[in-house]
């Protein structure tokens, strides 16, 4: 049984923000996995749920010039059945093939999983490694903002009374990219990850010119990218004598809080540099 | 503007058979079938989204009914464990699990079997890969997932021999 709220579905955006201004006590409700868990909770104070699932304007996945524009909507089970997703940002379909489980992926949406900015948020990494961009509508205007300066904290974004995250955009690719994201967690199947990571390698075959990013969560307060990891890996070839010292910087250079339920810092600290390691071998850029 | 209402009147068809209904906003799904319809073959597990014992298909699509509020549900289709039996015979997923002694205290059986259905539904000759997708949430903890493989497997074999 939850606690009593009330409801509306609004009809399109400007209604659901005219919704959203207007009553103080209202939250956007979108795929409901975790705002609704929350309402079981005997405290609190009564909230108007705000439905957007009708606002067609937050829906679907469309190739534009520059970008490829996610709807804030969309669902992680859509992420996963897009092809065009998992063959140029591999990575975000790798996190949405862990994300939860199939009921979870049926509701649950990329929108939501950005604005509660957990510290282990599936979609954090890749997002934040292929430098996407989150559009946010208000009542009077509508801004972009890069995720790393939407993303201010744990549990705390860059988003005003009134205002909705309307789309996800994902930078096009002017070169050759190839990325991969992999998690620990403590059971294989349903899980949260205890520890993600992100690499994003760019111009995989040409070791000059070749890029990498590494991207991090739930190891700071939110997903970050690791740029001394950065500098050592990109523009040269990869040994076993520069992927070690890659490995020993990343590590002695993240401070995961002692406090987490899912995994020991020292834990963490062993596992990142493995799946550091291992994710550049199965894009085939260290041997 | 739109305002706020204390109650709402849905219409849902479940098992195939219409249903109006008014509810209050804070009812989940599970609470219209359970409590309003009296179809009490779904079960409420952790009530949070973890175990799927509460999964019912919506329009399709496998949900956990703890999740979705009754007013989500209007003018949708649901099929609840109730709806699977058709005229007194039980389905062939339903023969599956009794054959292949998948089912032991029998509380999760229902949204494990509604999860089966969907994902044989959709692809009938699922491998074993894909089965785990399909159940990788829903927790037993008496049966052992096991005999619920195998019986995926059996259910699977049993409605493709028929359909031929």
């Amino acid at each position: 049984m939850f606690r009593r709220f009330e409801y509306v579905s609004p009809l399109n955006l400007q209604e659901a923000i005219q919704t959203l201004t207007k009553h103080e006590q209202a939250v956007v409700f979108a795929g409901g996995t975790d705002l609704l868990p929350g309402l079981r909770l005997k405290s609190g104070s009564k909230k108007l749920l705000v439905d957007i699932k009708r606002c067609p304007e937050l829906k679907g996945i469309k190739e534009e010039q520059d970008h490829l524009s996610i709807g804030a909507l969309t669902t992680i089970r859509e992420i996963q059945q897009n092809q065009l997703i998992k063959e140029k940002y591999r990575a975000l379909w790798d996190a949405a093939n862990v994300f939860g489980c199939l009921e979870i992926r049926n509701r649950a949406t990329v929108g939501g999983n950005i604005v509660h900015a957990s510290p282990g948020a599936e979609s954090g990494t890749p997002l934040f490694a292929f430098e996407a961009e989150v559009e946010i509508t208000g009542l009077q205007e509508r801004r972009v903002v890069p995720i790393r300066e939407f993303w201010l904290d744990a549990g705390k974004v860059d988003l005003g009374s009134g205002e909705i995250v309307s789309r996800i955009l994902l930078p096009k690719h002017e070169r050759e990219v190839d990325s991969r994201y992999a998690r620990v967690s403590r059971v294989k199947g349903m899980d949260l990850a205890a520890l993600g990571i992100t690499v994003v390698v760019i111009d995989p075959g040409s070791p000059d010119t070749r890029e990498i990013r590494v991207a991090l969560s739930a190891v700071e307060r939110t997903p970050y990218r690791n740029s001394e990891a950065e500098a050592i890996l990109s523009h040269r070839e990869l040994d076993d004598s520069i992927i070690a010292f890659a490995k020993e910087r990343l590590i002695a250079s993240i401070h995961p809080r002692e406090t987490s339920l899912r995994a020991r810092p020292e834990y963490k600290r062993a596992m990142v540099g493995n799946l550091l390691e291992r994710l550049l071998k199965e894009m085939g850029v260290y041997r | 503007m739109i305002n706020p209402q204390s109650m709402h009147s849905i219409s849902i068809k479940v098992n195939g058979k219409h249903y109006h209904l008014t509810i209050p906003p804070y009812m989940s799904l599970l609470e219209v079938i359970r409590e309003e319809l009296h179809l009490t073959g779904t079960k409420e597990g952790c009530g949070s989204g973890e175990c799927g014992a509460c999964t019912v298909i919506l329009d399709g699509t496998p949900v956990r009914s703890c999740l979705v509020l009754g007013v989500e549900a209007d003018k949708k289709e649901i099929i609840t464990i109730e709806g699977l039996r058709d005229r007194g015979k039980l389905h062939p997923i339903q023969e599956a699990f009794i054959e292949a002694d998948a089912v032991q205290c029998g509380f999760c059986s229902p949204g494990f079997i509604l999860a089966v259905k969907a994902l044989l539904d959709r692809n009938p000759n699922p491998v074993m890969s894909e089965i785990k997708e399909a159940l990788g949430g829903h927790l037993c903890r008496c049966t052992g997932y096991e005999s619920i493989f195998k019986a995926v497997k059996l259910a699977a074999d049993k409605i493709s021999k028929r359909s031929k």
